[in-house]
C-alpha cells in the first residue's frame, strides 16, 4: 500500500476554465426533491424564480403574523377614552385603519404566491408535456423507421464490408471527420439535439422489434417478460444486437488500491465535490474520522474513460455504460463495491456518493442498492434518469441541459433527489472545439457547479450545506484526519502489480 | 394619576409592545420587497408583476397606517402623563 501525504485536488484557479463559466450559460433550473405539487406536477423552476417563491412565502407569512398580532390589540374602551386625550381616540382608529391595511397587505402577497406557484407550475406541466409528445413521436418513428433500418443494414454491410476490406474510411478520412465534428460543436451541444436523443433512446426497444418484424408494443412487452423497463429494455437489445460482433461483453474485473493518504481539507461547496472527483484513477475515497464516533465515507466515482463498445482492459467503458443503463451489473459497478469493501465501508457507516458522468451513474446505482447506507448522493451528467432513489437522501442530480449523456438513459423519472438542470452554452455564446461533446466536459460542469454555489433560493443552498455538513461536521473536531485512497480497476483477473489490496470480482458474483 | 387613567395608561402601553415589533416587521419588508427575476418573460410574468406592484403598494400602506397608529399611541402615552 503506497502511503503518501498529498492534498486532495484542489479548484482550477479562478473557479473554471477560461472561456467557460457561469456568464457563458444560462441559469439555474430546480425541481426540488419530492417537488410535487399535489396534482401530479413536478415544480421546475429558475433558481431566481425560487428564491423569489420564497422570499413571497416568507413575507405573506410574515404579514399573516403581523395581522394576527393587531387582532390582539385591546385597545382603550369608551370608558377610558371618554376623558382621554385626543391622539388616544386618534390611535384607536389607526389601529383599525392599521388592522385592515395589513390584511389587505396579506391578502396581495397571498394571492402573488398562488399566482407565482400556478405560473411555475404551468411551465413545469409544459415541459412534461412537450418532453412527453417528444418521446411518444420517437417510439412512432422507431417503429415506422424499423423496417427500413433493417433494409439498410441487410443491403448496406456488405457494401461496408467490402469497403473496409478496401481500406475505406483511410486513418486520415476519419481524422478529418472527426476534425469536422469538433469545428462543429453546435451539431451535438442543444437542448433539441438532447430531446432528439432521448426520444430515441426511450425508442431503442420499439425500432429493434419493428427491425425484426414484431408488431407494435411486442418488443416491450418481451424485453419486459426479461426484467428490463424503459430505457433498461433499449440498451438490452442494443447489448444482444451487440453480442454476435463481440460487443458490450462484461467480464472479472480486479481493483487494486494506488494511494492511501492523509488529507486536510474536506471539500467546500458543489465545485470542490466535483473537482475531487477522480480521472485516471477510477474511485477515490475518503474516510472520516471523528474521536468516539462511527467513522463517515465519501465515494467519488470518475467518468467514462473510453468509448469502445468492445470491451478491453478499462471498466470505465462504454460496456460498462450500456450494462449500467440497462440495469446489469456492469463493471465499474461491481469496481466500486469492491473498492468500498477494501476501504472498510460497513452496512451501517454513512456513505455520501459524488459521481461524474459514468460515474454518477456508479454512484446513484449503489445508492438505490440499499446494500450501503447511503445519506447523501451528487452527480453531474449521469445517465441515471430511470433509476429510483429512496427518500431522504440529501444532494442534487446535475445535468447540463445541452449535454446529451444524461439523456441516454430517457426522461427523468425520479424526483427523490434535488434536479438542477442549466444550458452550459446559451445561443450566442462560444461553444469549445478542442474536445467532443463541450457541455458533457468537466469544465462545462465546473461552470454549472460554480452557479450552484451561488445559488440564492433555499431549496438549493440547503442541498449543498447538507453535502458540507457531513465532512465539515467531523473534520471541525479536535483529534478527527481524513484519509484519501485512490482505487484501479481493470477488466480480466490477472494479478495487480502493486502491492496494494487487490480484489477479482466476476459478474453477479456477490460480494464477500 | 387616576385609575382610569392609570388603566389608560397600561392600555397604550399594551398597544405600542403590540405595535412596535410589526411596525419594524413591515418597515424590514418595505426596505426589501419582492422582485421578480429580470430574466422572466411572458405573459404569466406581466400578469404575475402586476400583482407584484399591488403587494409593495399595499405594503406601504401597511407600513404607513401601522406607523401611524404607533406615533398615536406614543402621543397619547406622552399626553396622559408618560
Amino acid at each position: 500500500m503506497a502511503d503518501r501525504a498529498v492534498d486532495p485536488p484542489g479548484v482550477p484557479a479562478g473557479g473554471v476554465p477560461q472561456g467557460e463559466g457561469p456568464a457563458t450559460g444560462g441559469p439555474l433550473l430546480v425541481a426540488p426533491a419530492g417537488g410535487g405539487s399535489g396534482n401530479g406536477v413536478v415544480v421546475v423552476a429558475t433558481d431566481a424564480l425560487l428564491t423569489q417563491a420564497e422570499r413571497l412565502a416568507r413575507l405573506r407569512d410574515l404579514l399573516a403574523d403581523s395581522v394576527h398580532a393587531l387582532g390582539g390589540v385591546h385597545v382603550p374602551g369608551p370608558d377610558l377614552l371618554a376623558a382621554a386625550p385626543p391622539a388616544a381616540r386618534q390611535s384607536v382608529h389607526e389601529v383599525a385603519s392599521a388592522r385592515a391595511a395589513t390584511r389587505a397587505a396579506s391578502t396581495a402577497a397571498s394571492d402573488a404566491a398562488v399566482a407565482l406557484r400556478e405560473a411555475i407550475e404551468r411551465y413545469a406541466l409544459g415541459e412534461a408535456q412537450q418532453r412527453e409528445r417528444m418521446i411518444l413521436l420517437g417510439g412512432q418513428l422507431g417503429t415506422a423507421l424499423g423496417p427500413l433500418l433493417r433494409d439498410l443494414v441487410l443491403l448496406g454491410l456488405p457494401a461496408l464490408l467490402v469497403a473496409h476490406a478496401a481500406g475505406w474510411p483511410q486513418p486520415a478520412q476519419v481524422a478529418a471527420l472527426r476534425e469536422w465534428m469538433l469545428d462543429h460543436p453546435e451539431l451535438i451541444t442543444s437542448p433539441a439535439f438532447v430531446e432528439a436523443v432521448r426520444a430515441t433512446s426511450m425508442s431503442l426497444d420499439e425500432t429493434a422489434g419493428s427491425a425484426l418484424g414484431l408488431p407494435p408494443g411486442v418488443a416491450g412487452v418481451v424485453a419486459a417478460a426479461a426484467g428490463f423497463t424503459g430505457v433498461q429494455a433499449g440498451a438490452a437489445y442494443l447489448i444482444a444486437a451487440g453480442r454476435p460482433l463481440g460487443l458490450f461483453r462484461e467480464g472479472p474485473i480486479h481493483v487494486d488500491r494506488v494511494s492511501t493518504a492523509q488529507t486536510t481539507s474536506a471539500p467546500e461547496g458543489s465545485l470542490e465535490r466535483l473537482a475531487r472527483v477522480p480521472e485516471g484513477d477510477q474511485v477515490r475515497i475518503e474516510r472520516y474520522d471523528a474521536p468516539g464516533e462511527p467513522p463517515r465515507f465519501v465515494v467519488y466515482v470518475g467518468p467514462t474513460e473510453t468509448f469502445s463498445p468492445l470491451a478491453t482492459d478499462e471498466p470505465w467503458d462504454l460496456t460498462s455504460n450500456v450494462q449500467g443503463v440497462a440495469g446489469l451489473d456492469a463493471g465499474s459497478l461491481r469496481a466500486t463495491r469492491a473498492a468500498m469493501i477494501d476501504a472498510g465501508i460497513r452496512g451501517t457507516d454513512q456513505v455520501q456518493l459524488v459521481g461524474f458522468s459514468q460515474g454518477g451513474l456508479v454512484a446513484t446505482r449503489v445508492a438505490a442498492s440499499g446494500e450501503w447506507n447511503v445519506v447523501g448522493l451528487e452527480t453531474y451528467g449521469a445517465p441515471a434518469g430511470g433509476i429510483e432513489l429512496p427518500d431522504g437522501l440529501a444532494g442534487m442530480a446535475v445535468r447540463n441541459t445541452d449535454d446529451f449523456v444524461p439523456a441516454l438513459a430517457g426522461p427523468q423519472l425520479d424526483n427523490h433527489l434535488l434536479q438542477i438542470e442549466r444550458q452550459a452554452f446559451t445561443p450566442g455564446s462560444s461553444i469549445p472545439t478542442d474536445l467532443p461533446a463541450p457541455a458533457h466536459q468537466r469544465s462545462a460542469y465546473a461552470a454549472t457547479a460554480a452557479v450552484i454555489d451561488q445559488a440564492s433560493s433555499q431549496a438549493v443552498r440547503e442541498q449543498v450545506a447538507a453535502m458540507d455538513a457531513f465532512t465539515a461536521d467531523y473534520r471541525e473536531r479536535d483529534g478527527s484526519t481524513v484519509t484519501s485512497m485512490l482505487y484501479l480497476a481493470g477488466r480480466g483477473a490477472e494479478k495487480g502489480s502493486g502491492p496494494a489490496p487487490h480484489a477479482v470480482v466476476s459478474p453477479g458474483a456477490s460480494i464477500p | 394619576m387616576t385609575p382610569d387613567q392609570s388603566a389608560l395608561r397600561a392600555a397604550l402601553e399594551r398597544q405600542a409592545q403590540v405595535l412596535v415589533p410589526v411596525a419594524a416587521d413591515l418597515h424590514a419588508a418595505v426596505a426589501h420587497p419582492p422582485v421578480a427575476p429580470h430574466d422572466w418573460h411572458g405573459p404569466a410574468s406581466d400578469s404575475y408583476q402586476a400583482l407584484e406592484r399591488q403587494v409593495r403598494s399595499r405594503l406601504i400602506s401597511a407600513e404607513f397606517a401601522v406607523a401611524a397608529a404607533l406615533g398615536s399611541t406614543r402621543q397619547a402615552l406622552v399626553q396622559s402623563g408618560g
